[in-house]
């Protein structure tokens, strides 16, 4: 291969990064040169449920759960 | 026999903000999916397949709720691609459990969980698709049945109805044998007021139902807060249990903010 060949490799959708994004790479001969991941996939926010600043919703929902099983 | 050779219907799944548990029970159909795969062409469906083939399409199953702008645009392109616009799954049916945000700032939640909330583009509010575009049938649960997904794909290409009912997850508790376990044991089952479709899962392991398949045709959801009260619960854990998978179904909304009310 050319030292000095320029490839780039485009990936527009990777089904399972958290969740769905993209990936671009730019190569110059065997020397990665760039890469770029872009996670396309909107924000659900689960993590705020595990942030004390947020005990009503989040956390309650998965308190009811446990409060009826027996 | 008609000499005519119908074609089989090209199917497109796209997916909005979900987990990819919905789409999925497509691939877990495992021994009908030779079946199914021969009775339909599967055109466009990026988390199985590389062929990503142009509409339009006869049938369209979309998962996920609407959630950012750029999504809020691309839906409409979807609706104009499908001739038949199937949503699957509590998030596209009812905006989700990510919809629970509705009830928040959700600047503040971007700021919790990002390091960099300017990366971050999300609207205000998680919506079901019918919000943005006309959908011709919503199939419930979350996730959704895999035997209901092949029966309405089947109806929908044959041109009939599908057998989906509408009744609530009390009539597949009691048709299993099941004693209640909300009059047996006191705990506080959302059956009454929850679409059938799962086969009364959770009260068959004498778990309550949490209302997963959002509301049935017909929610008594004042009897049913009543109903809690009398097992000792509180308002706050009843908005809570509304408040769940479907709790941006206006049913749910509705019953869970008037427990807030009070
Ligand atoms: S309804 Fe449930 S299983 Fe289906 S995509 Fe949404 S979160 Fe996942
Ligand atoms: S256990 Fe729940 S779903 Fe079953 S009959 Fe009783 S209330 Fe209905
Ligand atoms: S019993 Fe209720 S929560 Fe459990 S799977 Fe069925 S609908 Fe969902």
């Amino acid at each position: 291969m050319n030292k000095q060949q320029t490839r780039t490799i485009k990936v527009e959708t990777l089904a399972r990064v958290e969740g769905e994004g993209a990936l671009y790479v730019k190569l110059k001969g065997d020397q990665v040169q760039d890469v770029k991941l872009k996670i396309y996939e909107p924000p659900r926010f689960f993590e705020a449920g595990t942030s004390p600043n947020f005990p009503i919703l989040w956390r309650a929902s998965a308190e009811f759960v446990r409060s009826h099983i027996r | 026999m008609s000499s005519k050779i119908r074609r089989k219907p090209r199917i497109g799944v796209f997916k909005f903000a979900s987990c990819d548990g919905c789409q999925l029970s497509l691939l877990d159909a495992e021994d009908e999916l030779l079946g199914v795969a021969r009775a339909i062409d599967i055109a466009y469906f990026p988390e199985a397949s590389r062929a990503m083939l142009k509409g339009p399409y006869d049938i369209g199953l979309v998962e996920g709720s609407i959630t950012t702008y750029h999504d809020a645009q691309r839906i409409q392109e979807v609706r104009r691609k499908c001739k038949t616009l199937i949503t699957i799954g509590a998030c596209a049916t009812a905006g989700g459990i990510q919809a629970l945000r509705n009830w928040k700032d959700v600047d503040e939640f971007i700021r919790v969980v990002y390091a960099t909330p300017k990366y971050i583009n999300t609207l205000k509010l998680s919506a079901p698709i019918a919000e943005h575009v006309p959908v011709d049938f919503e199939l419930r649960g979350c996730p959704i049945n895999k035997y209901q997904l092949i029966e309405l794909i089947k109806a929908t290409s044959a041109g009939r109805k599908p057998n989906v009912p509408t009744y609530s997850v009390c009539m597949e508790c009691k048709r299993k044998g099941n004693v209640c376990i909300a009059v047996a044991q006191g705990i506080a089952c959302l059956g009454p007021v929850t679409q059938a479709g799962c086969d009364a899962l959770c009260p068959s392991y004498d778990r309550g139902c949490y209302g997963c398949y959002g509301p049935m045709e017909s929610p008594n959801t004042a009897s049913l807060s009543n109903q809690f009260h009398i097992l000792g619960r509180d308002n706050a854990e009843i908005t809570r249990a509304f408040r769940g998978f479907n709790a941006w179904a206006w049913q749910f909304r509705k019953a869970g903010e008037e427990s807030e009310r009070t």
